[in-house]
């Protein structure tokens, strides 16, 4: 019943266009995370699906009813701001029953439901205190509170957790993913954290510049990125690129990097290309291809390490390695991969696949 | 102990720094208001005469029962509360009101901004002045224009009607002063945080209910403080009344009845009475007023 869809939404801010036509369609009870680099519009489309941002072109219908003139109070939505928004006049008990307060809720039940919201997101403690009392942490977990306790069918959430210590994050993220779980309410959520978009989201959506370059669950986007963007996006550390040249040899096509020759099945692409690899997917000395490399430095992280390695003209991997290699900087060694975990992209950044695939 | 010392220390001498600072004003400060002040409460204990300002004897209280005993004291002072009272909430009201309109995002605000201080910027007296002419019973232009609309066949003597020379001068005094309480709940209405509206919007929140419970409680400490201001303005009013309707006993306001004690009886004593006591007036004003703020900021929880 309220799904959203994103009929071709534009939005410009007088000559600036800051969304270029976005098309999406967010099932019922679907959790769809946006993710993208600072200024990519996240913010702003979040802001358009509440209403709070009038839709320039394009439109917007949530449960299928169009709603590009529908004030936000009728769209029956409840959202976490990024700048939090709590009303600095009124304790967190009051900021968490406002709006119920207003909906003319019984004072019993309006009690009842800040009270676990307050225990359940650990400010039960501070029902007392302002929002200028608090630590920025603390008022992002009433943000989330004054969200919850409306119990809507439709939550937005402009990087709820971007304040939390590491610890509490993970144990927001769980319970958000739990909320979820139990109230079945679709859920938009922007972050910038590539973990809680990989754990929380059914679908990640990457936006780059006011468009979407790609749609898909996580791992799709993680195993099958659709361009040079995503790829580099999605993963952490991120992705490494070589520059080669692809041509067609017969039935095969044949990649030439600066280390070496690879045979591929056929592509139908043939000319400048990036090769991506993901750190995780580089083997020390092994796979189906390999290349020479210098070892620069080994940053161990505990259970694994990251390898950083010189593969000639001064370009530099990463590569992961499980435990601690017995490898010193300044030491030559062979680096390599197998092909299916390889990825192509043409010279407009398009993930190329073998032919047939 | 070491931090707590040192920090000490610092504040110490932040504080000395300050002093330090502050002297100067504090010695004029001293020397235009204190002093003036000073010799004003010692000269309503004596009987001394303007001609003859230095010849004087201590008479006790014997002014303050001159003055509390005079009928014409009491009059002004009602005069001058009522007037305070009714100005200025008429002032707040509408200056409220235009600030809210100003801040509302419509085209040509800034101007609109500029133009409402006009009012404001004119020297009190040549507003007065610029009134009478325009409230004149035969000459003045409210007077013509009501003949014009046919509201009136005579033209009605504004300032000399007992009954309407008050409304009159209050109403004079909103024309003047409302741009300032403008632009001072204005400024409190810029600081208040917009997405705190976002929120309560998406919470379905009423545009009046953001009002009463948002708006006016954030900016209650902005209206308090032009509140203040002029209050402390109004209760010493003196230019509007003194042109207006220089002789009027309807009009005549604590400063005016001051003045004239001093200036046409000669009065020291009397009239350094009567001013101690627009003194002391205005003080226990002021403080009821911050009490009763302080008392209500503390019971909202604001
Ligand atoms: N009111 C506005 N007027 C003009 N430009 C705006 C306005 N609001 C946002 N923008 C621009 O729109 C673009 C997208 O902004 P938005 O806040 O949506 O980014 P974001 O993806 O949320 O970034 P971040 O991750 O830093 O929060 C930015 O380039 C921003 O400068
Ligand atoms: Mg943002």
């Amino acid at each position: 019943m309220s799904g959203i869809d994103l009929i071709n939404v534009v939005k410009r801010f007088g000559a600036l266009t800051v969304i270029d036509g976005v098309d999406l369609a967010i099932a019922e009870g679907e959790f769809v995370v946006f993710v993208g680099p600072s200024g990519c519009g996240k913010s702003t489309l979040l802001r358009m699906i509440a209403g709070l941002e009038e839709i320039s072109d394009g439109e917007l219908r949530i449960a299928g009813s169009r709603m590009n003139e529908t004030p936000p109070a009728k769209r029956n939505i409840a959202m976490v701001f990024q700048s939090y928004a709590l009303y600095p006049h009124m304790n967190v008990e009051r900021n968490l029953g406002f709006a119920l307060e207003t909906a003319r809720l019984p004072a019993a039940e309006i009690r009842e439901r800040v009270t676990k919201a307050a225990k359940f997101l650990k400010i039960d403690h501070l029902l007392d205190r302002r929002p200028a009392q608090l630590s920025g942490g603390q008022q992002q977990r009433v943000a989330i509170g004054r969200a919850l306790v409306r119990q809507q069918k439709l939550f937005l959430f402009d990087e709820p957790l971007s304040n939390l210590d590491a610890d509490l994050r993970m144990e927001m993220r769980v319970e958000i993913a739990r909320i979820h779980r139990e109230v079945k309410a679709t859920t938009v959520y922007v972050t910038h954290d590539q973990m809680e978009a990989m754990t929380l989201a059914d679908r990640i959506v990457v936006l780059k510049d006011g468009r979407i370059a790609q749609v898909g669950t996580p791992m799709e986007l993680y195993e099958r990125p659709a361009n040079r963007f995503v790829a580099g996006f999605i993963g952490s550390p991120r992705m490494n690129f070589l520059p080669g040249m692809l041509v067609r040899e017969g039935e095969e096509s044949v990649l030439s990097l600066a280390g070496g020759r690879h045979r591929l099945s056929a592509h139908d692409y043939a000319g400048d290309v990036s090769l991506g690899i993901r750190p995780e997917d580089l083997i020390l000395g092994g796979g189906d291809a390999t290349l020479e490399a210098e070892v620069l430095l080994v940053e161990p992280l505990g259970g694994e390490s990251l390898v950083h390695l010189n593969v000639g003209d001064g370009r530099s991997i990463v590569a992961k390695a499980q435990g601690r290699p017995e490898i010193r900087p300044g030491a030559t060694t062979v680096v390599g991969w197998n092909h299916t975990r390889a990825h192509l992209f043409d010279k407009d950044e398009r993930a190329l696949n073998p032919r047939g695939a | 102990m070491a931090t707590g010392a040192i920090r000490i220390g610092l504040n110490a001498k932040r504080a000395r720094t300050a002093w330090l600072f502050l002297a100067p004003s504090l010695l004029v400060l001293f020397a235009v208001a204190l002093w003036p002040l000073g010799r004003t409460f010692l000269f309503s204990f004596t009987d001394a005469f303007l001609t003859e300002p230095d010849i004087y004897a201590y008479i006790g209280l014997e002014n303050y029962f001159t003055l509390f005993e005079d009928a014409l004291w009491w009059q002004s002072v009602r005069n001058t509360l009522y007037f305070t009272v009714v100005s200025v909430s008429i002032e707040t009201a509408l200056g409220l009101a235009i600030a809210l309109l100003l801040n509302a995002h419509m085209s040509g605000r800034g101007f609109m901004r500029a133009v409402i201080l006009i009012p404001w910027s004119i020297p009190v007296v040549v507003s007065a002045r610029m009134w009478q002419w325009m409230l004149h019973d035969q000459f003045g232009i409210l007077n013509h224009v009501l003949k014009l609309m046919g509201v009136i066949d005579h033209g009605i003597a504004w300032t000399a009607n007992p009954d309407l020379v008050m409304p009159v001068i209050i109403a004079v005094d909103v024309w003047i002063t409302t741009p300032f309480m403008v632009l001072l709940i204005l400024a409190g209405l810029q600081m208040l945080p917009k997405s705190i509206y976002e929120a309560a919007s998406i919470d379905g929140v009423s545009e009046w209910r953001q009002f009463t419970a948002l708006t006016l409680p954030l900016l209650a400490p902005s209206i308090a403080v032009a509140v203040l201001f002029r209050l402390l303005d109004a209760l010493r009013m003196f230019d509007l009344s003194f042109v207006l309707s220089s002789n009027s006993d309807d009009t005549k306001t604590v400063s005016i009845y001051a003045r004239e004690v001093l200036v046409n009886f000669q009065d020291m004593g009397v009239g350094s009475a009567a001013s101690a006591a627009i003194f002391l007036m205005i003080a226990v004003v002021t403080a009821i007023y911050v009490t009763v703020f302080r008392l209500n900021r503390k019971l909202l929880g604001v």
